[in-house]
């Protein structure tokens, strides 16, 4: 590990508590989307952890300190892809989400409509090639623009651009069941 | 797309799974300090054997680490057996708790008669002799210093974690004074980018837009002014935006970066040039120390930034051999994050050459 170049005094000058108090609870927020309240709270902490250990390999030119945040937080729901798939296609299948606690799915059931419209878009989420379901997650739950998603995932602009209107695509065409249904 | 109903699809399908919040900071910040102390005592396995290298290559002796005094590391040392560190050492103030001076080790000069008597020196010293295909090794040994927040913080001024010497190599295509990715870096990618992406994308920079100040060539260093106006403007044109710190250090900030990417390539002229612009800053200060057993002059640029409402000081120095006029070294040694590093350079024939 050398921190001799810029990169080491970038990261706010390490100053992870104020990072934290900015960033943890949009992180918390994503996090949670993907793999449920729980767990998030292990991602974010986790995040934090590799933040703390990598900051000199934040280059401020590249990104902001968030889509740093949020690529790292990326990196690691990818180890508990399996989860995330495996709670989309459960969702999809069953109408309860295993990752949302007992009580709660319970009033999600009872909201039949929005049920029915969970379960089409879980589906085919989960049918979502890995990019697409982060950049389109991203941009709709932890609400980064375009650049931000470029920088945090470490690809081209256009390719953020071309993720997300593949995502988007298969959604809104799941979507349509409901009308015909 | 005008019609939002898929984004809003996905927001009420995941709405039910964002209860909870975000462990509290101080629960991380534990979590940090554990796993920081585990990487440590991991990390210090290998000294014997890196202090075995050090004991053959120089000749030199080895010594427990006592930041704090030569005799009695005191309650404020750090624990005993944490690290073995070759005898040189940084400097006296990057070990202090805080910048309490002054050091007896460290002699104060007029920072702008020495600047001059520094480019008197330089005006003889030429850039290495790159041949065609040859890399530039660069060799830094240094020190590091930085913070973990204590629970509850919501700025560090002052370092709170230990002095870690910190040893790096590398090896850089002269054309753009590029790093080249060793086999190691290739075979291990960090988390966040690929190397030979990296790489790449440097080339493609390098080849649409030339030799330039972040990317320099010997060809293009050689033609450089010595001029300080002309250089001014070439490393801090006017107009540019600024930081919080201020143009003047920003400027010091800009020679400081630049020398620590361009200093083997540049001639004499140049680097005389570029000591005289620094003596056009004002509120400098130098010392004659020495650091990793060698005497340098430091000279430094202290400067504070208003950031969110809060001071944030910071000491920016630039190493120089005073026999030769090199640039030998660089640091930040105020502040919450310090670091300070002596840089040799060499023309190799190969990646993995050191001579």
């Amino acid at each position: 590990v050398t921190v001799f170049g810029t990169g080491a005094l970038g990261v706010g000058n390490g100053d992870l508590a104020d990072l934290y108090a900015r960033h943890a609870p949009q992180l918390h927020r994503y996090c949670a989307s993907r793999v449920g309240s729980v767990a998030a709270e292990d991602l974010v902490a986790e995040t934090f952890l590799a933040a703390h250990a990598n900051w000199q390999a934040f280059d401020s030119e590249r990104g902001t300190a968030q889509a740093w945040l949020f690529g790292i937080a990326t990196n690691l729901v990818h180890r508990r892809r399996r989860d995330e798939v495996r709670a989309l296609r459960a969702l999809a299948r069953t109408g309860v989400d295993p990752l949302v606690e007992e009580s709660h799915a319970e009033r999600v059931i009872a909201r039949t409509d929005a049920n029915r419209l969970s379960r089409l878009v879980a589906a085919a989420m989960a049918r979502l090639p890995d990019r697409q379901r982060d950049v389109l997650l991203l941009f709709a739950v932890a609400e980064l623009e375009y650049a931000e998603i470029a920088a945090a995932l470490d690809i081209p602009l256009g390719s953020v651009q071309s993720a997300l209107f593949r995502a988007r695509t298969r959604i809104r065409a799941a979507l349509k069941e409901t009308q015909h249904g | 797309m005008a019609d939002d109903r898929d984004l809003k699809a996905i927001r009420t399908m995941v709405e039910p799974r964002l209860g909870g919040a975000p462990p509290d900071w101080p629960t991380v910040a534990a979590r940090i300090e554990r796993k920081r102390t585990a990487g440590e005592a991991g990390r210090w396995i290998l000294i014997p054997v890196f202090a075995a290298v050090i004991l053959v290559a120089l000749g030199t002796t080895v010594l427990v680490l006592r930041w704090y005094g030569d005799s009695d590391p005191g309650p404020r040392g750090l624990p005993r057996g944490v690290a073995v560190e070759p005898t040189t050492s940084p400097s006296a103030e990057f070990r202090a708790p805080a910048d309490v001076g002054p050091y007896p080790d460290i002699e104060a000069v007029d920072p702008y008669a020495m600047l001059a008597d520094l480019a008197t020196a330089a005006q003889t010293s030429g850039p290495i002799t790159v041949a065609p295909g040859q890399l530039v090794y660069r060799h830094r040994v240094g020190w590091v210093r930085g913070s973990v927040p204590a629970p509850g913080a919501t700025l560090v001024q002052t370092p709170t974690g230990p002095v870690e010497y910190q040893e790096n190599e590398s090896w850089l295509d002269p054309s753009g004074m590029i790093e080249l990715p060793t086999p190691e870096v290739l075979a291990s990618p960090p988390p966040k980018s690929d190397p030979a992406a990296t790489l790449a994308a440097a080339r493609q920079n390098f080849a649409t837009n030339g030799p330039s100040v972040a990317q320099p060539s010997p060809q293009w260093a050689a033609q450089l002014p010595h001029d300080t106006a002309e250089l001014r403007n070439l490393l801090h044109p006017t107009g540019q935006p600024g930081s919080a710190w201020g143009d003047d250090h920003d400027l010091f900030v800009d020679v400081q970066d630049f020398l620590s990417n361009a200093e083997p390539l540049l001639t004499g002229g140049t680097r005389a040039a570029l000591y005289r612009l620094l003596a056009e800053l004002p509120n400098l200060t130098a010392a004659r120390l020495a650091i990793a057993g060698q005497p340098v002059v430091a000279v430094r640029y202290a400067g504070t930034a208003v950031k969110a409402g809060l001071t944030t000081a910071g000491t920016e120095e630039i190493l120089i051999d005073p026999t030769s006029g090199h640039a030998v070294g660089f640091g930040s040694i105020s502040g919450q994050a310090r670091y300070q590093a002596v840089v040799t350079w060499s023309a190799v024939n190969t990646l993995g050459d050191r001579q």
